[in-house]
């Protein structure tokens, strides 16, 4: 058994007078009355108040919360089953209990409590399941805060804190188009990632390593693997020189920046899909820095953004932005970022400094 | 156009948080229990089966009725049951209730004749049951048309344990409403429970079991059922989701509750049992005084709790029987302004009865003869002779009388030549009387008509001989009248709620045969009538008594000139006029007896008030009397011939242990009540303060809980003390916020980083000195670190 720590007891006024009422009641009857029945009922009634608040007392330390979710990243709109499960372990159940919610999305900051009304079995679970589906961007938390046990008669109300957390992040949806085509200042890079894919090698080789699970077939270099007996790979470098920046400069509004994200995702997407990589670049007001992601691939890009929804929101003017790049990425000539003018997203090819 | 709005409503999606919606309706209920809808509906079952057979049942077995028990038990079983799935559906809860009201209807029409004759018996048992706590030899008998009263009374058993069951399902309803459950079903309890008869043990648990259940139930609001899906839905609105409920949990309940009831049942039994329990136990306040109320009741019905006519005192001109119970206002009728002569009382004739009608109940003055020799002024003529002629040892006094709300008529004192002085409310009339003291007056009295004083009606006879013979009167007059006011003092109890007369019934009859217990016109009547058949011609008069005792107490002194009001002999000493308001309580009824040498003199046959009649008190009384230490309360509107007899200092020495219980009881109860006021006073003035006073609430409250904080439960009670003492005495000796957070930082009780603590403290700054009231952003903040 795991006592709960600051258990904190609270009483409910109006149940205390209720009972108390029903207590006066018999005690009035008794001397009215002077009958041996209501003397058994005064002494019952008198025992089940203790009773009562020890197996809540009891019933709090033996209790956990949890809460799961079906899938951890979803698209906009698609639904994901969440599921807050009591465990008791001990003999008593609990006819009332309130577990409080906290249910938001940490990326923009806005949450809201709820609160789940459970009778709890004894030694049992109880599973309380909603089917929810995110509309925004994000990452949506769900956190269990404290749990409220009432006693038997409802007099005694023990909280304890508890935090079992769970979280979903809702990333952009990846199945339209983008709506910006390439700039042509990156269209030779495109191209050399292109016949890159079809065979021609451009690269140079810089090392031999073993293989690790994921790395591409035509990298195996067979005759050393041959002789060693063992997969060794062949370490490239790109001659398409380092990777495409792009810097998304979210805006303070906030279905700009999920419009924002989304054209972001699907610009990636197009780019990974002519084989380009690309470094995502996402200012973080709390390390005043950027957040920088390599995304490589479509995984890497759920990732980025995955990463990219953990943080706070942070919006920094434009101007603001292209001076903080200037002088965090000195050596950078260019890169594209991804900015609301005019009310509208748009794609710019800034030079840096 | 409501309906559309409705339905867009219902429609709408239930948002969590901003972007986060329900995809389904509402939270499916989990199916880790797919039995707990059956199973709620038989933990609902199970308590009602509980109060039903603990109510009806435990009366039954208070009066040690014998009856078929198994087939009580499983009809109410069964009907429980049925009762319960009720609540499964909404179409079945009608289908249902309609079948089982067709089906009772059906059933108690079919086997009236079996559930009537059941009905009687069990009456007629609980009758007897009555008659005997009472003490009464009334008994109310019902013919039972079954002569099997075993199976007769086994079927009544079985209807009712499905007709309680219906009824108590209606009021438990959906919302476990337990006071409906409670309040009709412990009337079957307090029956016996009035007539000092307790219920078994087991029905004891049964009973307990089910009122504490729906009590517990109703409190932590369970559901028995899945909620309609539009409160469900409000509800989710409002962010708060209902878990579907667990059988389970409610089973585990009802055993706990079980569990606890038969524990204490069995031990206390054992420890301090029933039996030694109603031995020992003393007879409440309360039902000593309502047991004639109820013993009226339970003859009579309803009508024998109605007073049929208005009265002063309970008299009202001769009429008699229709009065149930004297209630009394002790506002003044009649203001008396006189010199007390005597320790005796001080009579004021207002009404002479001279026939008896039987079954009519009332005596009449009508007759003119019975009119003219009831108020003949011979005797005081005879007086006034005899003080004119020796004033040592007769007197002559007046008597100013003021009407102030006695009905009008005259209020003659003894013995008075003024009869035809009326009074009428507002108005005074002055009553030049010559009292009896010592010596008769020289000569006869007037003679008078045998036939009329002696007469007894012929229906009364029987009644009387038997008395007569019963309380053994012989001899001369002084001893029958003697004899006969012990008798009536011994047998015959004193109560201000007799009860009123049956119809169909002689007032007289019915005291002396039946009722045996009445205030003074019970025995007034009955006592002429009664001496009249011992040969002494007697009269029933109606007035004002006023006792000496009252007037030493109560009356007031004046300036007046004495020799204005008296002259001549005295038994008391002299000392002023007094002014005495006699109220209803004076109301009084006596007897008139006539002597050949003296005339008509007023003879007290109505028996001194025993313990058993302490007046009539309110509960309040009650309570009252638990905090007199002993002392005997003083209980207005006692006459003379109504005073209380010592008080038992037995019975208000056992009252000690009682109050000692009520305090210890009351002191238990107030404190968490103090303590309750105490937060609902905080909470609603933090509820009316705004950020900044808010904070500092919270912050002092943090100050005050802190010693909690810090640990001192390794320590001993003493030394936990001590530091508790000392932490709280360093703590408040701090002056500066400033240093108030770093002891706090210093002893663990806040945490986190020193920023933190320096912002907490810019903020209780600003909350406590600062012009303005504080950001939001800063109080979440800082209540974050405050809420230990």
């Amino acid at each position: 058994m795991n006592p709960v720590e600051n258990k904190k007891i609270s009483i409910s006024a109006f149940r205390l007078a209720a009972f108390l009422l029903f207590y006066i009641i018999n005690i009035l009857l008794f001397f009215a009355f002077r009958g041996y029945f209501f003397l058994l009922m005064g002494i019952i009634l008198t025992l089940l108040v203790p009773c009562s608040f020890y197996m809540a007392w009891r019933l709090a330390d033996s209790i956990e919360g949890d809460i799961r979710v079906t899938h951890k990243t979803v698209r906009p709109e698609e639904p994901v089953e969440v599921i807050v499960s009591v465990t008791n372990r001990s003999l008593f159940g609990a006819l009332h209990s309130t577990w409080l919610l906290t249910v938001g999305n940490s990326f923009f900051q806005t949450y809201s409590d709820q609160k789940i009304l459970l009778s709890i079995p004894p030694r049992g679970t109880k599973r309380f399941p909603m089917t929810v589906s995110m509309t925004d961007l994000g990452r949506i938390v769900f956190t269990c805060k404290e749990y409220i046990l009432a006693d038997l008669l409802g007099i005694f109300l023990i909280r304890a804190d508890c935090n079992p957390e769970e979280c979903v992040f809702v990333l952009p949806k990846r199945e339209e188009p983008s709506q910006f085509s390439l700039p042509e200042a990156y269209s030779g890079a495109a191209e050399l990632a292109e016949s890159v894919r079809k065979g021609s090698d451009h690269s140079e080789v810089s090392d031999i390593r073993a293989y690790v699970p994921g790395d591409r077939p035509r990298d195996i270099h067979w005759k050393l693997s041959a002789r060693q007996r063992e997969l060794m790979v062949k370490e490239r470098v790109s001659l398409s020189g380092s990777e495409h920046v792009l810097l998304l400069d979210l805006p303070p509004t906030k279905k700009k920046v999920q419009q924002l994200l989304a054209e972001g995702s699907l610009l990636v997407t197009e780019m990974l899909k002519v084989h380009m990589t690309v470094r995502l670049l996402v200012w973080n007001q709390r390390l005043y820095a950027f957040d920088s992601y390599s995304c490589g691939s479509d995984e890497e890009l759920e990732k980025a953004f995955c990463e990219i929804f953990r943080t706070e929101l942070s919006a920094r003017s434009s101007t603001l932005l292209q001076s903080y790049m200037a002088n965090c990425y000195p050596q950078l000539r260019s890169y594209m970022c991804l900015t609301v003018k005019d009310d509208t997203i748009q794609m710019e090819i800034c030079t840096n400094g | 156009m409501a309906k559309s709005i409705w339905k867009r409503k219902s429609q709408q999606n239930i948002v969590l948080s901003e972007g986060i919606i329900l995809s389904e309706d509402l939270p499916a209920y989990s199916a880790d229990e797919p039995y707990s809808r059956w199973s709620n509906l038989l933990v609902r079952a199970l308590f009602l089966f509980a109060i039903v057979t603990g109510s009806l049942g435990g009366m039954l077995s208070a009066f040690h009725i014998s009856y078929a028990k198994w087939a009580f038990f499983l009809s109410a079983l069964l009907a429980a049951l049925y009762c319960a799935t009720l609540y499964a559906s909404g179409w079945w809860e009608n289908v249902g209730y309609t079948l089982i009201f067709i089906l009772a209807l059906y059933t108690g029409l079919g086997m009236r004749i079996y559930i009537s004759s059941g009905f009687y018996g069990i009456l007629n048992d609980i009758s007897s049951s009555a008659a005997t706590f009472f003490g009464t030899e009334a008994q109310v008998n019902y013919a039972e048309q079954v002569e099997n009263h075993f199976l007769a009374v086994s079927v009544a058993m079985c209807y009712f344990a499905i007709v309680d069951c219906i009824i108590i399902n209606g009021l438990i309803s959906h919302k476990g409403k337990y006071y409906s459950a409670a309040i009709p079903s412990v009337l079957f309890l307090l029956v016996p429970i009035y007539l000092e008869y307790e219920p078994a043990g087991g029905y004891v648990i049964l009973f307990t079991l089910g009122i504490i259940t729906v009590y517990i139930f109703r409190q932590n609001r369970y559901q028995f059922h899945r909620p309609h899906p539009k409160m469900l839905r409000k509800a989710a609105q409002k962010h708060v989701f209902y878990g579907n409920s667990s059988s389970k949990a409610a089973m585990g309940a009802l055993l706990a509750v079980a569990l606890l009831c038969s524990i204490v049942v069995s031990v206390t039994s054992f420890l301090f049992p029933r039996n030694t329990y109603m031995t020992d136990r003393k007879t409440s306040a309360l039902k000593l005084q309502t047991m004639d109320t109820m013993e009226n009741f339970y003859l009579l019905g309803i009508m024998g709790l109605i007073n049929f006519y208005p009265t002063t005192g309970g008299l009202v001109n001769g009429r008699l029987g229709g009065v149930n119970s004297v209630r009394l206002d002790y506002e003044p009728d009649l203001n008396l302004e006189f010199v007390p002569y005597t320790f005796d009382s001080i009579y004021l004739k207002t009404f002479v009865g001279a026939e008896y009608i039987p079954y009519e109940n009332h005596w009449s003055s009508e007759d003119k003869t019975a009119y003219a020799e009831g108020w003949e002024p011979d005797t005081a003529r005879r007086l006034k002779e005899a003080f004119a002629s020796d004033q040592d040892n007769y007197a002559k006094g007046l008597m100013k009388i003021t009407n102030v709300a006695a009905v009008p008529g005259v209020y003659l004192p003894y013995y008075s030549e003024d009869t035809y002085k009326t009074i009428i409310p507002a108005a005074q009339q002055e009553y030049t009387y010559y009292p009896l003291l010592t010596g008769l007056p020289a000569g006869n009295a007037a003679p008078i008509s045998s036939d009329l004083w002696l007469d007894v009606p012929e229906t009364n006879l029987p009644a009387i001989a038997d008395f007569c013979e019963e309380a053994g009167l012989s001899g001369s007059r002084e001893e029958i009248i003697a004899g006969l006011r012990d008798y009536f003092q011994s047998e015959y109890p004193y109560t201000l709620s007799p009860g009123i007369t049956p119809r169909r019934k002689d007032f007289v009859n019915y005291f002396l045969t039946e009722k045996h217990k009445g205030y003074c016109a019970h025995y007034a009547s009955s006592a002429v009538l009664i001496l009249r058949y011992m040969g002494i011609p007697a009269r029933y008069v109606e007035g004002y008594a006023v006792d000496a005792m009252e007037i030493a107490q109560d009356a007031g002194n004046t300036d007046l000139s004495i020799s204005d009001y008296y002259e001549g002999a005295s038994l008391v000493p002299q000392i002023s006029v007094v002014s005495y308001d006699a109220s209803d309580a004076n109301a009084h009824a006596w007897v008139e007896i006539y002597d050949e040498k003296l005339g008509w003199y007023p003879v007290e046959l109505t028996p001194y008030r025993t313990d058993s009649e302490e007046g009539r008190t309110s509960i309040w009384d009650m309570f009252a009397r638990l905090f007199q230490n002993g002392q005997d309360v003083n209980f207005a509107g006692t006459t003379f011939s109504e005073q209380t007899t010592e008080t038992d200092t037995a019975k208000t020495g056992g009252a000690s242990a009682y109050r000692l219980i009520f305090c210890l009881i009351l002191l238990i109860l107030v404190i968490p009540v103090w303590i309750s006021v105490r937060k609902v006073r905080w909470m609603y003035h933090y509820h009316q303060a705004n950020r900044s006073e808010k904070l500092l609430m919270k912050y002092q409250d943090m100050l005050r809980r802190v010693h909690v904080n810090i640990d001192t439960k390794n320590l001993a009670a003493t030394d936990s003390r001590i530091r508790t003492a000392n932490i709280k005495k360093e703590l408040y000796g701090l002056k500066s916020f400033e240093e108030q957070i770093a002891w706090l930082v210093a002893h663990g009780v806040l945490t986190g980083e020193t920023d933190s603590a320096k912002r907490l403290v810019r903020t209780l700054n600003e909350a406590a000195y600062g012009p303005r009231e504080i950001s939001a952003e800063a109080f979440e903040e800082a209540w974050a670190r405050v809420r230990i």
